[in-house]
């Protein structure tokens, strides 16, 4: 067993003796600033398991403008949120920064499909019953209604503070895509007023919700992005085109309408939504991920990565193009 | 003038091998990364074919809108910092138009199936 493993079980027993009967402990592939690890024990001989995220160690400061969030920011928040009674990983157990595991914290482990190309699919939910869009829209409000003012250090980020902030990552790659650029223009020239400031997931897209085929949401995961701005954001974010999953027409996430998720979200708030906010959030969030692909990109030209994917993803940026043309000059149009 | 096989022939090979020989070989992240692989070869082959005529249309297109000569990469870089400093308005029908035929242009080689392209293309 290696360091890691050993320090990993040491800290559980010593948090709990059932833990001596862990017999497997595996880091997952992939994360970026994260690492996410699953820890097998057993428990009356019933296997069970529970996960830790902790800071990637060893951590490579590449992009030391915008570290990524404290774990010990987003444990507090997913706690507030379970305790709101929105389905989230309970926090069972946190390390601090100075301890051997670095900060990190442990939570359940949820069963469930993450996989967004298996949940739009068209026979994925067992029950008609359940309305994916409805669900998105209910919880959603509800992380929205978490009262974060007696959070602490969650960072402000509006619609200007996210325009500046992908504009000059894009400046910075000196590269000359027309699209983008107009893009961030009719982005300028679209800039919506503020919103009372309410806490973002930042990351509420398909990917990211753990979804069972027969009750759907079982959990919302990945909350390192979260931060106060404009609802609108988080309403747009989930139905940009990358995360339709191929399922262009099913707005929402590739398995919805947009209908019963706004219809949804605005009767369990008071919240009204604005269409023009969406398509400006919609734009913003499709050039996003744009820009993030020609990131990922930039991991395999300095050399950091050299994997396949990495090399290729640039090539994935011309994808969120059409959809930016589409967006600015057709799909908001008649509304 | 080299003998054969042509570079596309040679391409195509590699693309097989990976279909047939290793993909069904390999599991997780490795299956993954030589899909990934295939798919960036079949990139490469779209893009010996159709890159020349593309890059052709495009410049013909920025010469009109740009009124100036000048390479590809040059024009490129121009349009953008008008678009930027606002002497080209991005509401212009010429603009717009040259935008979208640029991306479908640049989408038939990265990714001829993508939703976007292809309801775009209806």
């Amino acid at each position: 067993m290696n360091q890691t493993k050993k320090e990993i079980k040491d800290f559980l027993i010593s948090k709990d003796i059932k833990f001596s009967s862990i017999f497997e402990i595996d880091k997952l592939p992939g994360g970026s600033s994260n690492e996410t690890w699953i820890i097998k024990y057993k428990n009356d001989s019933i296997e069970e398991k529970i996960v830790l995220r902790r800071h990637f160690q060893g951590m490579r400061n590449i992009d030391n403008k915008y570290p990524p969030l404290s774990l010990k920011i987003e444990s507090d928040v997913m706690k507030a949120a379970y305790d709101e009674k929105i389905p989230v990983p309970k926090i069972l157990y946190r390390t601090e920064s100075k301890s051997n595991l670095g900060e990190g914290f442990f939570m359940e482990f949820i069963d469930g499909v993450a996989l967004g190309n298996k949940i739009v699919d068209n026979n994925f939910l067992k029950s008609k019953k359940v309305n994916l869009s409805e669900q998105c829209g209910y919880y959603l409000s509800k992380i929205h209604k978490i009262d974060h003012e007696r959070l602490e250090n969650i960072q402000k980020s509006e619609a200007i503070d996210e325009f500046k902030k992908y504009f000059e990552i894009y400046r910075n790659y000196n590269l000359s895509i027309p699209v983008f650029d107009f893009s961030f223009k009719w982005l300028e020239k679209n800039i919506p007023n503020n919103e009372k400031l309410h806490l973002l997931h930042g990351d509420f897209r398909n990917g990211n919700i753990l979804m069972s085929e027969k009750t759907g949401i079982k959990s919302i995961l990945d909350w390192e992005l979260l931060h106060l701005g404009d609802p609108h954001e988080d309403l747009a974010w989930i139905c940009v085109n990358s995360w339709r999953f191929g399922k262009i027409n099913k707005p929402v996430g590739g398995f919805g309408e947009r209908e019963d998720f706004y219809n949804s979200y605005e009767k369990a708030s008071d919240f009204k939504i604005n269409k023009k906010s969406i398509q400006f959030w919609e734009v913003l969030g499709t050039l996003k991920w744009g820009i993030m692909c020609l990131k990922m990109y930039d991991a395999y030209k300095s050399g950091y990565d050299k994997s396949v994917d990495r090399a290729a993803i640039g090539r994935r940026s011309s994808e969120t193009e059409i959809d930016l043309l589409r967006l600015i000059t057709k799909e908001f149009l008649d509304e | 003038m080299n003998n054969p096989p042509s570079k596309e022939e040679l391409i195509i090979s590699i693309i097989n091998f990976l279909e047939n020989d290793i993909i069904s070989e390999l599991k997780g992240q490795k299956r993954f990364h030589a899909h990934v692989a295939k798919n960036s070869l079949n990139i490469v082959l779209r893009q010996l074919k159709l890159e020349e005529e593309n890059n052709s249309n495009e410049k013909k297109r920025l010469k009109e809108i740009l009124k100036i000569e000048g390479n590809l990469k040059d024009l490129n870089q121009i349009l953008c910092e008008k678009i930027n400093n606002e002497e080209i308005d991005i509401n212009n029908d010429k603009l717009i138009d040259h935008l979208y035929k640029t991306t479908m242009e640049k989408l038939s080689i990265d990714q001829p199936n993508y939703s976007g392209y292809l309801a775009e293309k209806e």
